[in-house]
């Protein structure tokens, strides 16, 4: 019978240490690896496009994605 | 009677103690501004915020989730509508405020949309270039291009009725890097709340202010020794900058990410426009990012999405 405050303690303090361990979920910017990773993959789609044209624009789109990658990954707030 | 060299030996000891004091009287000094917070009430969500503009009596706050949120200052009340109007593949990023609370975004790297306070976009302007980022300067846009050759100007200012009359404003310059990514980290300038038609701008990864109205004779470059302290992120030192009257600049310093990875503001600087340091405060919880500044306050949102104060003595 004297076990079941303990227990109840015992409870209660892994309780507190949950909430206390909890962080805020944040909505994160992606890391800088990610755009280079992206962009090679990017590359490999716009390469397998036909015609000139479609790869040069899809190249170009590859770099401006890139570019929005970086911003957010480096000053997205 | 103590030998000469024992005399000498307390001397330096004495003279580093004096000077041990006098260094924790001038931090102390310089560590004298306070913190309030302001409202205990959560005014955004964790979404990454992609855009800032603080207008007559508000600032505004646009999402990655597209939430439009506007922070009065005088009341300290958040009120958010969510962006509509956008078309497919459109990503807003950056936001500028103009006269009579005139919000512009760039929906896309080519296009640029007005949006009303309610979150509706009313206008678009097709852009003759690709842009990377938009700020205000007083009654006019800035934008941010993609570097063109080395030492030229990545900003330009005009008014978004007329795009192909924008003009060059003269800092900062385009940097010199190996790789088209190092290219683009090295060439990507953030801008701060201006005030008056002056607008601090600085490339993401320098130290260097630049404070400028888009004239050259007004145009003024500074080094931010103060950030050069332990705990501030290299890699984009400064993280916001708000500038309050003639002489009053607030530098919100980055802090290196934590295990959750996002880059927070550390450390608030008062400082002038000469570079001086005035005192600072490490913040806790950190700030996202700063909201409005006057002379002797400066409001920040903290990374717990509460409004908090930061007020000089």
């Amino acid at each position: 019978m004297t076990r079941k405050p303990i227990t109840k303690k015992l409870v209660l303090v892994a309780m507190a240490a949950f909430v206390l361990s909890a962080k805020p979920v944040w909505a994160q910017p992606p890391a800088q690896d990610q755009c280079m990773t992206n962009l090679m993959s990017c590359y490999y789609w716009a390469a397998a496009q036909s015609g000139f044209w479609s790869i040069w624009a899809g190249g170009i789109d590859c770099e401006l994605a890139m570019a929005d990658c970086i911003r957010r990954a480096l000053i997205g707030r | 009677m103590p030998s000469p060299v024992h005399l000498t030996h307390m001397r330096c000891t004495s003279f580093r103690f004096i000077g041990v004091l006098a260094c924790c009287a001038l931090a102390q000094e310089a560590a004298a501004l306070q913190v309030r917070l302001l409202s205990s009430a959560e005014i955004i969500g964790q979404q990454v915020i992609v855009g800032r503009a603080h207008c007559v009596g508000a600032t505004w706050l646009l999402t990655e989730r597209l939430d439009l949120t506007r922070v009065s200052a005088d009341s300290h009340a958040a009120s958010t509508s969510r962006l509509r109007g956008l078309r497919e593949g459109e990503k807003p990023w950056g936001l500028a405020c103009l006269s009579q609370n005139q919000l512009w975004t760039l929906v896309a790297h080519d296009a640029l949309a007005q949006i009303t306070a309610g979150g509706e976009i009313v206008a678009r302007v097709r852009l003759d270039r690709p842009r990377l980022g938009i700020y205000s300067a007083g009654e006019r846009l800035l934008l941010l291009q993609t570097p063109a050759g080395i030492g030229r100007p990545l900003l330009s200012a005009g008014l978004p009725g007329n795009v192909g009359a924008f003009t060059e404003w003269p800092a900062p310059i385009s940097q010199y890097a190996r790789s088209p990514d190092q290219q683009l980290r090295a060439n990507l300038v953030s801008c701060g709340i201006g005030v008056s038609g002056y607008v601090p701008c600085w490339l993401a990864n320098q130290t260097r202010l630049v404070i400028g109205d888009g004239t050259h004779v007004h145009t003024t470059e500074r080094d931010l020794r103060f950030l050069r302290a332990t705990g501030v992120d290299e890699a984009a030192p400064i993280w916001d900058v708000a500038l309050a009257g003639s002489s009053r600049v607030w530098v919100l310093a980055s802090a290196r990410p934590g295990p959750e990875g996002r880059r927070v503001g550390g450390r608030l600087t008062r400082s002038t426009r000469l570079a001086e340091d005035e005192g600072f405060i490490d913040l806790s919880p950190p700030a996202r990012l700063i909201l409005w500044a006057a002379d002797e306050r400066c409001v920040l949102l903290s990374a717990t999405g509460q409004l908090v104060e930061v007020l000089a003595p």
